[in-house]
């Protein structure tokens, strides 16, 4: 009975002890549609996020929602000072993101920016994140500059 | 063995703070020092050390790279640098602005397969500068403009969002009104980020606009009505839902926040577009996730 009270209570801390340590990472993301305004062929959504002290490097990925029309391709770009990577979702409509693309600028403000390959509305999920190489999640702001 | 019962949960329980603790240490360590390396060539490793001792900026040089810093007496003080080069000697002397007596040894030929530039030990004969001479803001070694250009025009770019706009308001507020739809669009999109907080004339040239004859000049003009006035332009985008043009309907769903009573009625849309959209937001809504 004693040992089973015991067992109890070691069982009870290491809840807590867990608990304690449980790193929650926050997922930054959003739906929106790109393309209705659109005056010239492709269309640009713009976006500044600015990633708070302890940011080694900003991360993003896209996935286009809509049915896919030939021609028809959602981009999705990181630009820090003098860096820029970028991808394109190349298969619409499918439940799947691109891969991550990465800039490691440190803390500071990233431009984000969603653009289409030619006219035509578009639907679109963006995670995007502020990252510590050590797992940690800084505090991520966004601010949108630009929708087209 | 209540005692013993005790003494675990206690111990268990101070666990988290001893090690959270500890991790805040690491933490402010690595706010003050930073130590990158890159595959960029002449910007292979990267220092930024804010107001922090030089020996834990040397030591953490050291850890970072694997070259073995050797020093004595090192000079009180804090020190703020910013240093780019291809090795550690570069380094070095950047962040030391050339003021202390620097030791390179370089490993042997064989080594040298490993790591081509890199000393493999560094003494720092310190004894004749002190914490004042070493280099304090941006610093960029010299022999490599290339990545002091690139650092400059970064922190331009950075300080550039800071800095006041322009006031395009007057200007924008006139091309609103062109006879060149083209023009109305770009003018009342630029509105949105653009132009006086607050502003009647903007408000007004938006408002005009949501009854505009061309299509994307109403698009533009609820995306910026909406984005500028927030929760008071929801009059704006319920009418907007019964527009004509599903483009317009599509940014009436995307800027309808939290409307559930708009998002159900565009489930029906005839636009599917404008019906998947209204989905993935009544599902966001049900089930809110980090940011929308």
């Amino acid at each position: 009975m004693k040992f089973a009270s015991l067992r109890k209570t070691f069982i009870t801390a290491s809840i807590l002890v867990t608990a304690g340590h449980m790193d929650f990472t926050l997922a930054h993301s959003v739906s929106a549609s790109i393309g209705a305004g659109s005056v010239n062929t492709g269309s640009s959504d713009l976006a500044v996020v600015t990633c708070a002290p302890g940011t080694d490097y900003f991360e993003a990925q896209i996935r286009d929602v809509a049915s896919p029309v030939p021609g028809l391709l959602v981009n999705l770009h990181i630009v820090k000072g003098t860096q820029m990577k970028t991808i394109a979702d190349t298969v619409s409509g499918d439940a799947n993101y691109t891969p991550f693309i990465r800039v490691n600028g440190g803390p500071g403000i990233y431009y984000i920016a969603a653009t289409t390959t030619t006219a035509g509305t578009r639907v679109f999920d963006l995670n995007y994140h502020c990252q510590a190489n050590n797992g940690d999640h800084p505090e991520t702001d966004i601010a949108v500059l630009q929708v087209e | 063995m209540n005692s013993t019962k005790t003494w675990i949960t206690c111990l268990c329980l101070l666990i988290p703070g001893i090690l959270s603790a500890a991790g805040n240490i690491n933490r402010l360590e690595e706010q003050s020092v930073r130590v990158i390396m890159t595959e960029d060539t002449g910007a292979e490793l990267q220092l930024e050390a804010r107001q922090a001792p030089l020996a834990q900026v040397l030591n953490r040089i050291a850890t970072q790279t694997g070259v073995r810093i050797n020093y004595s007496v090192l000079p009180e003080g804090l020190v703020t640098a910013t240093c780019v080069g291809p090795t550690v000697k570069q380094v070095l002397e950047c962040l030391l602005a050339r003021k202390a007596d620097l030791i390179f040894r370089y490993p042997s030929q064989a080594a040298k397969t490993v790591s081509l530039k890199q000393p493999a030990e560094v003494w720092v004969l310190g004894a004749k500068f002190d914490v004042n001479q070493t280099n304090s803001e941006t610093c960029i070694s010299t022999g490599f403009q290339q990545q002091a250009t690139q650092k400059l025009v970064d922190a331009k770019v950075d300080t550039a969002q800071t800095e006041p706009e322009p006031d395009e308001t007057d200007e924008l507020v006139k091309m609103a009104k062109s006879e060149n739809p083209a023009e109305r669009a770009e003018a009342i999109g630029r509105l949105m980020a653009a132009g006086r907080k607050d502003d009647a004339s903007i408000k007004e040239a938006l408002e005009t606009a949501l009854s505009d004859e061309d299509a994307r000049v109403r698009v533009r003009a609820l995306t910026s009505l909406s984005y500028r006035e927030g929760a008071e332009a929801a009059a704006a985008l319920r009418d907007a839902i019964h527009d004509k043009d599903e483009r317009v309907r599509l940014i009436a769903v995307d800027r309808a926040g939290d409307d559930v009573a708009l998002l159900q009625q565009a489930l029906t849309d005839e636009a599917e577009i404008v019906r998947q959209l209204a989905t993935i937001r009544l599902k966001s809504i049900s089930k809110p996730n980090g940011f929308q």
